[in-house]
């Protein structure tokens, strides 16, 4: 997730504060940019990776990562569902 | 099993929860639990008999079975107190009792005070709620920041009997990855949402990391902790999970009379779907505003069907976002609701004994109604939106019906649909 070439990184869309305002993770530091919601690609949401041109200021999102951000939500659902059925049965029942 | 370690040595965690279960019972069952220990004492004192090096410790270990019973209610009616340094400095007036019970309503057993540490992380949200018997902790506060566990240290938490977090968004996930590390945590509790962050990620691991029991509540679901009765009010079986905010698990905590909601950053339709399925598990005496204030929640309807005496929010002092929303502050306020934010107030402790509460807090100050002002900038990394409109820009909170439908993607349908939703007010 850092820096796959001079001037570009992935960032993840965090959250989309009341509507307008874009919460994004730049790089592997995870550090915090803020971008008006009509900065993002119209598909873009909470959890969606994205190509960030640095170069520019602000930085400017280029387009979707759809690959990485489809192989980081399998991954991390099948983790987390690994989670709950090894630890079914407990307060809820469940 | 949480535990607290307090300067007035309140006793472990698992000897005030047997001394409550021994104090609950009727009066014929506190004979039969001596009777039963009385052989106990007789092996001890063989022992000590047949060992006479052994004599010290039975004796003495018959001497501490005797005596515990009043040492430890001594102890218990002494009520734990915060950390010297950890509490808030400076103390509000109290709280008047909120309405008393009615005649029918069954007297609290709750023993001691339960403390509720709103917890100022910045724009981000942490509650501890800590009692001699129960350590429970609501959301792990920001991504960027290692100051959570040193706050929960300092209050004297060793331990956490559950740890919820509302929803996997980074200002409340954040450093759910070092509690996790940091303590022994018996539960967890999550909505079930999955994001693909990394900060998501750590948490993920801590959790495979860790023994503890993991739950995905659902309303109706109950659960008694110590002396806290926790209901969840969201989200409802089946509910879908990719909207993180409207799958995020709210909870209405009881602690004696004194009921506490928690809604993480649900928005309007959240609360209109709890208002309308779940109106009897929203009424609450102290609310914590959803979503830190903003202006996409604490709906006029959810308000009233919360009818709270306290509010308190979660938010960063200049926060980028503008939170909290002045017409959100505006409504609680003119509904004579007292209300403390941790941009104000610092780190808000309530303490409650289950029928009345009182408020301290860190800094001291009072939230008002601000003009709405454009949201600062926090970072020079960074850029918001909002701001002072210019040349051809639509003012969003001042624009009418025909300027609102200059921006791309608002028609007149769209325009009809933001009406109905009745958050917006549109001219």
């Amino acid at each position: 997730m850092s820096a796959e070439q001079h001037g570009e990184d992935r960032a993840v869309i965090d959250r989309i504060v009341d509507g307008h305002t874009a919460v994004l993770l730049v790089g592997g530091d995870e550090i915090e940019l803020l971008l008006p919601v009509d900065a993002l690609p119209e598909d873009a949401t909470d959890g969606t990776w994205v190509v960030l041109d640095t170069s520019t200021d602000p930085p400017t999102v280029t387009g979707i990562d759809q690959q990485l951000t489809q192989r980081r939500f399998d991954e991390l659902s099948a983790r987390l569902e690994t989670i709950r059925r090894k630890r079914r049965g407990g307060r809820f029942g469940r | 099993m949480g535990s607290t370690a307090e300067p007035t040595g309140p006793p472990p965690a698992w000897f005030g929860r047997a001394w409550s279960w021994f104090r609950g019972l009727p009066v014929a069952g506190q004979v039969l639990v001596w009777a039963a220990a009385w052989p106990v004492l007789a092996a001890l004192y063989l022992l000590s008999a047949a060992r006479p090096s052994a004599g010290r410790v039975g004796g003495a270990a018959a001497l501490l079975l005797l005596v515990t019973p009043v040492w430890a209610g001594a102890i218990t009616s002494l009520g734990g107190e915060s950390e010297p340094g950890a509490a808030p400095e400076v103390v509000a007036e109290p709280e008047p009792e909120p309405e008393a019970p009615s005649p029918d309503t069954t007297p609290s057993s709750v023993g001691g005070d339960l403390e509720v540490h709103y917890l100022d992380v910045g724009q981000g949200d942490a509650t501890l709620l800590l009692h001699d018997e129960v350590a429970v902790l609501v959301d792990a506060g920001r991504w960027q920041s290692s100051g959570l566990v040193p706050m929960l240290r300092a209050r004297g938490v060793e331990a956490l009997d559950l740890v919820v977090i509302t929803h996997p968004h980074a200002d409340h996930i954040g450093q759910f990855d070092q509690v996790m590390d940091a303590f022994p945590v018996d539960e967890v509790w999550w909505s079930g949402s999955v994001t693909t962050s990394q900060t998501f990620e750590r948490a993920v691991a801590a959790l495979e990391r860790s023994d503890a029991a993991y739950e995905e509540p659902r309303v109706g679901d109950q659960a008694t902790l110590g002396p806290l009765d926790i209901e969840v009010v969201n989200p409802p079986a089946g509910v879908g999970l990719s909207d993180l905010h409207d799958a995020g698990v709210s909870l209405r905590v009881t602690y004696g009379e004194v009921r506490l909601l928690f809604t993480g950053d649900n928005e309007a339709a959240t609360e209109r779907r709890m208002t309308s399925d779940s109106a009897a598990m929203i009424d609450a005496d102290i609310l914590q505003l959803g979503h830190h204030g903003s202006s996409t929640s604490t709906t006029a309807s959810f308000l009233s069907a919360v009818d709270p005496t306290l509010a308190i929010y979660s938010a960063g002092a200049n926060n980028s976002y503008g939170h909290p929303a002045p017409e959100v502050v505006d409504r609680v306020l003119a509904s004579d609701i007292e209300l403390y934010g941790t941009d104000v107030h610092g780190t808000i402790l309530v303490t409650t004994d289950g029928a009345g509460w009182s408020v301290a807090t860190e800094a001291s100050g009072q939230v008002e109604a601000a003009p709405s002002n454009p949201p600062s900038n926090s970072s020079p990394e960074t850029s918001t939106a909002g701001g002072a409109c210019t040349g051809d820009q639509v003012d969003i909170n001042a624009a009418d019906r025909d300027q609102l439908q200059r921006i791309d993607q608002i028609g007149p349908a769209r325009l009809e649909d933001i009406i109905t939703q009745g958050v917006a007010c549109v001219g």
